[in-house]
């Protein structure tokens, strides 16, 4: 059977010889005698990320010890304490007046009966809190429970309400119980810890189509031509000395984010959370001769995110609210790669990438503690002034809708 | 002196002996060399190539087994072939850094219209070894690097898409293109020398 003609080449090379250079040998032994380099680091994209966990993981923790510690309950005091003490609700003035006192008075009367008390409380969801099972131990004398039935939630609007702390809700619940006053004139408004995993589309708004002819569908996979004219702009994009940057399409970007929120106040939550965006671009590049050629850039970003919500009015079980906050985000790995070809290139990316972002929120409350929310956002990312080419810096300004699902711990 | 066979030069590495291992470099880097110039043609690449290729062989040269049964010839082909193995791997992290123009040059080379001629009008014996290594350096190099690991140093398509990180279809097709390329540059080759 006669040969393949590419077998008889394989043997015909097997044969070929090529000499090197005579000093060749001293350079490889001298690299045999050199002591064994120490173990390959860890790629730095999980470095970043494990910085960025870290990071995520101390403030949800301090976030936690926070929520922790300053819980509080919120009581429609005014109400409930002059019925508490038999006191004439006459004039206003009067009535605050008596309430400090009387409140006083009461609490030392009581403390003295407290050995022990275990409150267990949970609320409702959205705006409608109830008071469901709390219970009331007492190590002496009787123990006395309150009403575990669902009762009429009193709104927390109004001026009527005070907030207290867990001692004080915990005596007047107590009180309450013992001199069987009605349970809904309690409420409260404990501080919520809830954690949110989300998913982050960017839309182009066509904002800042100065520099890129193309505006409005730049995003989705058309055509972003830098102006030809821009000589000042082609160098600023210039991938390397030899080549110009002649036309970009940016692909969807992708985010993902987990966060915690925590509310400080009666309408103020704080937040701050870790993400990951991966930004992914078609650059055509060019020379001084015309030669084009294309390669495919993707640039993976860890981001820290921090922000402040303030609560809106709820209707029914939908919460809405405003939201703005700052993110910092690291290029943790960039590759650009010609299609189709082992030619890749690391792209690195050494500064930070900071951007802010506002808009409002609208969260459905499944049930107690779960709930589906969707953010529209207008982010602004400030140029970072590095080399790379990507959508942050082609589009400073965008929309990007956020949605995801939060957990709230009650 | 009686030089050492390759068996007994490849016991006494193992051993961590270094006038055995320059015997060996001495006695294999002239084919290893060819076999970079193969994969990167510009010559001082090859020599930074070849040195890191002869590094890493003799680092894990423990990790080389020796087939008893095997004659020297057998054992020469296989060392050749594992060394050649090495060199490859070596030589795509330096395909890797080479510049974006020779990339694109595998992109306009994908358009090109690659005329196929039958295996039966190749005739491969007629030419040096200088010519078949020329007419491999001028294959685009996508094609070139395909058919090297293909072809000369057998690895399979399933490998080679590993190492590219291509598909497996992309592999076999850009092996045949690069095989009816070659066909037509030796045709034309033998044409022009008649």
């Amino acid at each position: 059977m006669k040969k393949d003609w590419t077998e008889t080449m394989r043997d015909k090379l097997s044969e070929s010889a090529v000499t090197p250079p005579d000093d060749m040998w001293a350079g490889i032994s001298s690299r045999l005698a050199a002591p064994v380099p120490s173990p390959r680091k860890s790629p730095l994209i999980w470095r970043w990320v494990a910085v960025a966990a870290c990071l995520g993981a101390l403030v949800v923790c301090g976030v936690w010890l926070f929520d922790t510690q300053g819980t509080k309950y919120k009581v429609q005091s005014t109400k409930y304490i002059a019925q508490a003490e038999g006191v004439d609700q006459g004039g206003e003035a009067a009535h605050q007046g008596e309430e400090t006192a009387s409140s006083q008075a009461r609490a030392s009367i009581i403390n003295a009966k407290i050995v022990n008390v275990t409150p267990a409380v949970e609320m409702g969801a959205g705006s409608s809190p109830s008071l469901n099972t709390p219970a009331v131990d007492m190590g002496t004398g009787s123990s006395p429970s309150l009403n575990t039935q669902a009762l009429d939630s009193p709104s927390l609007e109004g001026s009527d309400t005070t907030v207290v702390d867990v001692i004080d809700y915990e005596r007047l619940l107590l009180t309450q119980a013992q001199e069987g006053l009605p349970a809904q004139t309690v409420v409260m408004n404990h501080k919520k810890l809830s954690l949110s995993l989300y998913a982050c589309n960017t839309n182009m708004t066509g904002l800042g189509k100065d520099d890129i002819k193309d505006d409005w569908n730049c995003n989705f996979g058309t055509s972003c031509t830098i102006p030809n004219g821009d000589e000042d702009q082609k160098t600023s994009r210039s991938a390397s000395d030899s080549y110009t940057v002649a036309d970009v399409r940016h692909k969807q970007p992708i985010r993902f984010g987990v966060s915690a929120r925590v509310p400080v106040s009666g309408s103020i939550s704080i937040g701050a959370g870790i993400t990951y965006s991966r930004l992914s671009s078609s650059i055509t590049l060019t020379d001084a001769n015309n030669y084009y050629f294309e390669k495919d850039q993707t640039l993976h970003y860890i981001g820290v995110p921090v922000s402040v919500d303030y609560n809106l009015p709820s209707y029914r079980s939908v919460d809405f609210y405003l939201t703005a906050g700052a993110m910092t985000e690291k290029c943790v790995y960039g590759q650009s790669r010609v299609p189709n070809s082992p030619v890749s290139e690391r792209v690195t990316e050494k500064g930070l990438q900071l951007s802010m972002f506002a808009g409002a929120g609208m969260q459905l409350n499944l049930n107690t503690h779960l709930a589906v929310y969707a953010e529209p956002l207008a982010t602004y990312c400030f140029d970072n002034h590095s080399g790379v080419t990507n959508i942050y810096k082609d589009r400073p300004l965008n929309i990007d809708l956020r949605v995801g699902l939060r957990y709230t711990f009650r | 002196m009686r030089e050492p066979t390759d068996r007994q030069l490849i016991i006494e590495m193992q051993r961590g002996d270094r006038v055995a291992m320059e015997r060996f470099f001495h006695r294999y880097s002239p084919y290893l060399f060819a076999v970079c110039l193969r994969y990167v043609s510009d010559g001082e690449l090859a020599k930074d190539l070849l040195q890191d290729s002869f590094v890493k062989i003799l680092t894990s040269i423990s990790s080389f087994s020796i087939d008893p049964r095997q004659n020297d010839n057998e054992l020469k082909r296989s060392v050749k072939s594992w060394s050649a193995r090495i060199t490859a791997n070596l030589a795509l992290n330096y395909l890797r850094d080479q510049s974006w123009r020779e990339a694109a040059g595998v992109l306009q080379s994908e358009t090109t219209d690659i005329y196929d001629i039958p295996d039966s009008e190749v005739d491969a014996n007629s030419l040096s070894i200088e010519v078949i290594t020329s007419l491999i350096e001028d294959l685009p190099p996508n094609y070139r690097t395909v058919f090297n690991l293909f072809a000369l140093e057998g690895f399979s398509h399933r490998e080679i898409s590993q190492m590219l990180g291509i598909s497996e279809s992309l592999s076999a097709t850009q092996y045949h293109r690069a095989k009816s390329l070659l066909k037509q540059k030796i045709k034309n080759h033998i044409n022009s020398n008649r």
